[in-house]
C-alpha cells in the first residue's frame, strides 16, 4: 500500500494503518525532531504530541489531501517541535535545557560525531534551524520544506541564508576562528539572566 | 561596490535572494576579491557540514515503545460517539486508565447537558452500530439538541488576532473567561445566515461588528456542534470557544479536553466552514491546562 492508501485506510477505521505509516517514517521523523530540538527527551515528547494529533486528524477522513503524507507528517512533527521551543521561550522560569555551546578549538574531535553541528544549530533562532535541518541537512527541496514549515518558499530561502551566515563562524572549515558569543535564540530567558534574576 | 560583503549578503547572494542590481555589483566584487570568494566557499562548507551531520541513530527502542503505547491509547478512544459509549460501553476500554474514566465523565456531562431524553434514547438505539444516529438523516432533531447543548460552554467573541505563537498564552485567559467581551451563544444563533459570501463584512472592527465576521456563522446552531464532533471524533463539550481571527483569517478557536489526560487541552483552530465536514482545520496544538 502507498502512504496515501494507508492514510485513507486509517481514515476509514483500519486499526493498523496509521501504525504502519509511522513505522515507515519514524526514523526520519525522529532524526528531524532530534536535530531540530537537539534533545532526545524533547524530541520524543514532540513526536508523541505530533503523532497523536496526526492520528486524530487523520481519523474520520479529516486528512487534507493537499500534501503528500510524508510532508504532512513532517509538518505536524516540525510544528510540534517549534511549539515546544516557543513555549519554552515564553516561559523564562523554564528555559531550554542547557547544552554545551560549541567548544572553541575542539572542532576536529567533534567533527566526526556531528556534536559541534548540533551545538552550533542550537544557537540559531528555531525558524532558521528548522529550515536548515530540512533543506541542508536532510535534502528537502525548498518547495517541500515550505509546505512543511507552512510558509512561502522565499521565506525558507531567506531563513536558510541567514542561518548559514550565522553558522559560518561556528562551522568554518579549516582553522576555526574563536566562536563569537552568539546569543541563544531563547532571548526572554537570556535577557532575564542578563538583567539580573528577579527571584 | 568595493566593500567586502558581509556574511548575510554573501549568503543571500548564494541563495539567489539579492535583487538584480545588487547581484551584479556583488558578483563583480566577489570576482575580484579573494577574501569574499573564500567566504562564499566557506558557506558551501557550512552546507556540507550540515549534510554530513544528517545521520542519527534510528529511533531508540524505548521511544518506539512509548509511541506504540501512546498510539494504542488514542486508538482506544471512542472513534464513534462518547454518548454511545457511556450509555452502553460495547467496547470496554482495555484498561481502566484515567483517560477511560475521563471519557466516561465527559460523556456523562454530555448526557446531562442534552436537553430532553430523546437524544439519549436515539443514541441508545443507535448504539449497536458505530454510526451515530445523529449523523444519519433521521438525526436532524438530535443535531439541534446538541446545538442546544452548545449553550453549556462559554463562547467568547474577542475578535482577537490569534497566532501560533500566542496560543499558549491566550488559552488560560480563554479558559478563565477573561478574554472579553463574552457574549452569550444565543447572540449568534441567528447568525447562521450571515452573508453567503464568506468575505462579507469588515472584520477589522471586531468585536462590535462581529455579526459580519464569518466565524460567527459557526457559533450556536448545529454548525459548531457538528464541527466539534468532527474534531473530537465524537460529540464532546468544548471547554471554551473564541470567535476571532487566526493568522489573519476568520476562525474559531475551540478548546477541547486534551489528549494525554486532564492536565491537557486540545486547541483546534477552525475556519468558518469547519462544519461542512471537510475536516479542515487551521491549527492544532495540545497544550498544558493551566
Amino acid at each position: 500500500m502507498t502512504d496515501a492508501e494507508l492514510l485513507q485506510a486509517h481514515a476509514e477505521g483500519d486499526p493498523d494503518a496509521f501504525g504502519e505509516l509511522v513505522r515507515r517514517h519514524r526514523d526520519r521523523l525522529w532524526a528531524v525532531a532530534l536535530r531540530t530540538l537537539g534533545d532526545r527527551e524533547e524530541a520524543a515528547d514532540a513526536l508523541q504530541d505530533a503523532l497523536l494529533s496526526a492520528f486524530r486528524a487523520g481519523r474520520g477522513a479529516a486528512f487534507r489531501g493537499d500534501a503528500a503524507p510524508t510532508t504532512w507528517l513532517h509538518r505536524i512533527v516540525v510544528n510540534a517541535c517549534l511549539d515546544r521551543v516557543r513555549r519554552r521561550a515564553a516561559r523564562p522560569a523554564d528555559p531550554l535545557p542547557e547544552h554545551d555551546v560549541p567548544a572553541r578549538g575542539d572542532a576536529v574531535g567533534s567533527r566526526l560525531t556531528g556534536i559541534d553541528v548540533e551545538a552550533a544549530l542550537r544557537t540559531l533562532p528555531v525558524e532558521q534551524r528548522s529550515a536548515l535541518v530540512l533543506v541542508d541537512m536532510y535534502g528537502w527541496s525548498v518547495e517541500d520544506a515550505a509546505q512543511v514549515l507552512d510558509c512561502p518558499s522565499g521565506t525558507v530561502k531567506s531563513r536558510c541564508a541567514r542561518g548559514r551566515a550565522r553558522l559560518l563562524p561556528l562551522l568554518r572549515d579549516g582553522n576555526p576562528e574563536p566562536a563569537p558569543d552568539v546569543p541563544p535564540q531563547t532571548s526572554p530567558s537570556h535577557d532575564a539572566r542578563q538583567g539580573g534574576e528577579p527571584s | 561596490m568595493t566593500e567586502h560583503l558581509d556574511a548575510d549578503a554573501l549568503a543571500d547572494l548564494d541563495e539567489g535572494l539579492l535583487d538584480r542590481d545588487h547581484v551584479a555589483s556583488a558578483r563583480a566584487h566577489v570576482a575580484g576579491c579573494p577574501r569574499c570568494r573564500a567566504e562564499l566557499a566557506a558557506l558551501t562548507g557550512v552546507r556540507e557540514r550540515l549534510a554530513a551531520a544528517a545521520e542519527v541513530e534510528p529511533m531508540p527502542a524505548e521511544v518506539v515503545a512509548r509511541l506504540d503505547r501512546a498510539l494504542a491509547g488514542v486508538a482506544a478512544e471512542p472513534a464513534s460517539t462518547a454518548v454511545t459509549r457511556s450509555v452502553i460501553p460495547l467496547r470496554e476500554p482495555q484498561r481502566s486508565s484515567p483517560r477511560g474514566l475521563r471519557w466516561l465523565q465527559a460523556a456523562a456531562v454530555v448526557v446531562l447537558v442534552l436537553a430532553g431524553g430523546a437524544v439519549a434514547v436515539s443514541a441508545l438505539r443507535g448504539s449497536d452500530d458505530n454510526n451515530s444516529s445523529a449523523s444519519s438523516a433521521g438525526g436532524a432533531g438530535a443535531v439541534d439538541k446538541r446545538a442546544d447543548a452548545a449553550g453549556a460552554y462559554p463562547v467568547t467573541a474577542s475578535g482577537r488576532h490569534w497566532t501560533k505563537t500566542t496560543v499558549e498564552a491566550e488559552v488560560p485567559r480563554l479558559l478563565a473567561g477573561t478574554l472579553s467581551p463574552t457574549l452569550p451563544p444565543s447572540t449568534f444563533s441567528t447568525e447562521n445566515d450571515t452573508g453567503g459570501s464568506g468575505g462579507s463584512g469588515g472584520s477589522a472592527e471586531a468585536p462590535r461588528a462581529l455579526a459580519g465576521v464569518p466565524a460567527a456563522r459557526l457559533a450556536g446552531g448545529p454548525a459548531l456542534a457538528d464541527c466539534v464532533t468532527e474534531l473530537a471524533g465524537g460529540p464532546a463539550t468544548p471547554l471554551a470557544v473564541d470567535l476571532a481571527t487566526f493568522d489573519g483569517q476568520p476562525a474559531a478557536v475551540v478548546l477541547l479536553p486534551g489528549i494525554g489526560g486532564p492536565g491537557r487541552v486540545d486547541v483546534w483552530v477552525v475556519p468558518p466552514d469547519c462544519a461542512q465536514g471537510n475536516g479542515q482545520f487551521l491549527y492544532y496544538a495540545n497544550v498544558p491546562r493551566p
